[in-house]
């Protein structure tokens, strides 16, 4: 299977405002075209940050954080490296058994 | 009136936050009011973690349910 390209992005919240902050990344995103979000995750261990997915630059997810009220800023994760990969992620998400009858072919 | 704070509750099977009395998804009624971690799926075909989660409609989903 080809990797999709997507990078994992951090961004900063306001604090308690996580689910908040990752309900309005979904309304912002679905009235334009320019960026691009596949997902957000907000982990309970990361408090103060979601996660967001996104095949865009991160120039783009800086756009997109000046529309989202208690969103601050994309975190710079590693030196120079605005971004990760999913593998490094994954342990957040706790996959669940497959569901019989949606599953995709 | 009384204004009660609303609770979410969130689909046991497949984790989704369920908004009336059953899960859209599944169609069942047993839902959680006990989960943690959050996640919103906006593109499920083109998203690696809905992938990982088996997640294939868009929506919001619980990462942990107890
Ligand atoms: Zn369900």
């Amino acid at each position: 299977m080809n990797e999709s390209g997507n990078k994992i992005y951090a961004i900063k919240t306001t604090a308690k405002q996580e689910r908040t902050v990752a309900d309005n990344v979904a309304k912002v995103i679905e009235g334009q075209k320019d960026i691009r979000v596949m997902a957000v995750i907000a982990p309970e261990e990361l408090k103060g940050y979601v996660l967001v997915e996104s095949p865009d630059s991160v120039a783009r997810m800086e756009q997109l954080v000046e529309q989202i009220p208690h969103a601050r800023a994309v975190v710079r994760l590693r030196g120079e490296e605005s971004y990760t990969n999913l593998s490094e992620v994954e342990h957040f998400l706790v996959p669940k058994p497959v569901v019989s009858g949606i599953t995709e072919g | 009136m009384v204004v009660r704070k609303k609770q979410v509750h969130v689909c046991r099977e497949c984790h989704r936050v369920v908004d009336g009395e059953a899960c859209v998804i599944c169609g069942t009624s047993n839902l959680s009011e006990d989960w943690a971690g959050y996640l919103v799926i906006i593109d499920p075909e083109r998203s690696e973690i809905a992938r990982k989660m088996n997640i294939t409609m868009a929506g919001r989903y619980a990462l942990k349910v107890r």
